[in-house]
């Protein structure tokens, strides 16, 4: 984050604006975030349900007897896969977008606009595409089995979306392909800010397409780099809708990630299992993302 | 011999070439494929290919979405929900933003990091729905709107907050002294300054709440409530042996059609706001 402009100086006494303010928005934020996610920490460790009329402290009793179901580890297990996929799909793919279409030209601009559509169209929507293009005679196997069919091979018939092990990737690569666009801009934003000067220099001193990229460019998207991977890594992390669609979490447990499981327990009354799972994405988010984003941003160079 | 321009024309070329096959298959299949089947009758949309319709059925299949579908209750609903979410999200975390990138005291800086937390930590769902039923607003859209102000509120803060720091604080200094209030200071000066930001904020909330699913989930169960995209996988359910994709489709064109038509309004400054906002 930038400070302001130019030479620091005291500001004004009894000119900054008054914290008033803040209370507005502090309110909202207080009661419908705040203090639910508070009062979700307390609600994991007790037997909360729509049979019982009082509410107990159970202590651990939740979260072992997820374990105890395997749907804990299986949680874990699908959405860190799902998270670091997703990472990997978006940054890599829309980084590369982002190169091929820095300068703005109307010709780029037309590409930019294209590739940001699948923004538009909604996880949920895209998710029932998906099932439809993806299935056993969906069109991509049809696709496929033309092109195989070209040389003498046998029709696909590959089961995109009921494969234990790769079905978790295929939805993240939808996934991917539905919020790539942002990132898209988010890293064209950062290559703009970078000074032409700098570039130039670069290229006087005899550094090639390639090392400008490498040595120049990417060194000073490090604050891009921490708003996308962060950005990625906790939506797909937080996750719904793509999977909800497509495999509902199946086959099995392969792609159940957490909030299918939250949904599932609050769907069938049992509260205390459904805030222990929440509880569970707020932990998986604090191991791993605040560790990411100090690693970072303490490679963030300022210029 | 090949000189330098002539290897820059190849490369140009190449890299237009990928990107176009890239643009194709990523974008323009499936977008093509979602439209033309969502024209076709269902024995010709199983088939699911790129091929035109043989018997168009746009009438039958619109009509149906509109109708069974209860498209313009959705529409009514969706726009009920989104713009005045929208709205407060942005005043109200303007205001607090403004305040924030201005007042450099530690306790406003706890208060700083407390309040976006959201960015980072996602809601809770069980406890803010009885926390909506206690207000006496659950199930209803004043009772989501709140959910999204305190929920979407944290990114908001987080992206005016870093534009409020580059811009300088004389001017508002100087209306100040010059005795403008803090509210007209606000509303006169730092406002229209913030408009661009606003305009990418805005538009940041509008798709992540238009298109938003998993909460409305649980926030408007009612069918009265129901938004677009909650209507969505009603097509879906019916009928469990055979999926009507037909419908599926069309439902999807006519829920993301407000979308495109905001986004092909508004491009130029959706594009430019969240390219320049973002990063600040």
């Amino acid at each position: 984050m930038s400070t302001a402009a130019g030479t620091r100086r005291i500001p004004l006494p009894g000119l900054t604006p008054p914290r008033l303010f803040i209370l507005p928005v502090a309110i909202f934020i207080f009661l419908l975030y705040l203090l639910p996610n508070i009062t979700q920490l307390a609600a994991a460790f007790t037997d909360w349900s729509t049979f019982k009329g009082e509410i107990n402290f159970v202590g651990l009793r939740n979260f072992i007897e997820l374990a105890e179901t395997g749907e804990l580890t299986s949680a874990i297990r699908a959405s860190l896969v799902f998270a670091v996929a997703v990472m990997i799909f978006e940054n890599l793919f829309t980084l590369g977008l982002a190169l091929a279409l820095e300068k703005s030209t109307r010709v780029n601009a037309v590409f930019r606009t294209i590739f940001f559509l699948p923004v538009l169209i909604s996880a949920i929507a895209t998710g029932h595409a998906a099932r439809a293009f993806l299935a056993p005679h969906g069109f991509l196997n049809s696709a496929l089995s033309t092109v195989t069919g070209w040389f003498g091979g046998d029709p696909v018939t590959v089961g995109w979306l009921v494969s234990p092990t790769f079905t978790i990737l295929v939805l993240a690569l939808v996934h991917a392909w539905k919020f790539g666009g942002i990132h898209m801009m988010v890293y064209l934003a950062g290559l703009a800010s970078i000074p032409e000067d700098l570039t130039a220099a670069a290229r006087i001193d005899g550094a090639g397409a390639w090392q400008i990229v490498r040595h120049v460019k990417i060194p000073l998207l490090v604050p891009a780099f921490t708003v996308n991977i962060t950005l990625t890594f906790i939506g797909a992390l937080s996750a719904f809708d793509v999977i909800y669609a497509t495999t509902r979490g199946g086959p099995g447990r392969a792609t159940e990630i957490y909030n299918m499981v939250v949904l599932r327990h609050f769907g069938s009354g049992l509260f205390g299992f459904s805030t222990a799972m929440s509880v569970v994405l707020v932990a998986s988010i604090m191991i791993t993302a605040v560790p990411l984003i100090t690693y970072l941003r303490r490679r963030e160079v300022e210029l | 011999m090949i000189t330098i321009r002539q290897r820059r024309v190849m490369f140009g070329t190449l890299k237009y070439s990928v990107l176009s096959v890239l643009a194709l298959v990523t974008v323009g299949i499936p977008l093509w494929l979602i439209v033309v089947n969502s024209f076709k009758p269902l024995e010709e949309a199983i088939r699911l290919n790129l091929a035109l319709p043989q018997t168009w059925a746009i009438a039958e299949n619109y009509r149906t979405v509109f109708e069974e579908g209860n498209y313009l209750l959705g529409l009514k609903n969706s726009i009920l929900l989104v713009v005045p979410s929208v709205l407060l999200i942005v005043l109200l975390s303007g205001a607090a933003a403004w305040v924030f990138g201005r007042d450099s005291r530690r306790s406003t800086n706890v208060l700083y990091f407390l309040l976006i937390s959201g960015v980072l930590i996602p809601p809770a769902i069980v406890t803010t729905i009885v926390t909506l039923r206690n207000l006496g607003i659950g199930g209803t859209h004043v009772g989501a709107i709140a959910f999204y102000v305190g929920t979407s509120s944290a990114f908001a803060i987080f992206l005016v907050t870093g534009f409020v720091r580059t811009i300088p604080r004389e001017i508002e200094e100087a209306a100040r002294i010059d005795g403008a209030g803090p509210l007209a200071t606000y509303m006169r000066v730092v406002l229209p300054l913030l408009v661009p930001i606003m305009a990418t904020t805005a538009t940041i909330m509008l798709l992540l709440i238009w298109n938003d699913f998993f909460y409305p989930i649980f926030l408007l169960p009612g069918a009265e409530q129901q938004t677009l995209t909650l209507g969505l996988s009603r097509f879906v359910s019916i009928g469990k042996y055979q999926v009507s994709w037909n419908l599926v489709f069309a439902d999807v064109v006519a829920v993301s059609l407000p979308l495109f038509v905001v986004f092909l309004v508004a491009q130029k400054r959706i594009v430019s706001g969240l390219t320049g906002g973002v990063l600040k």
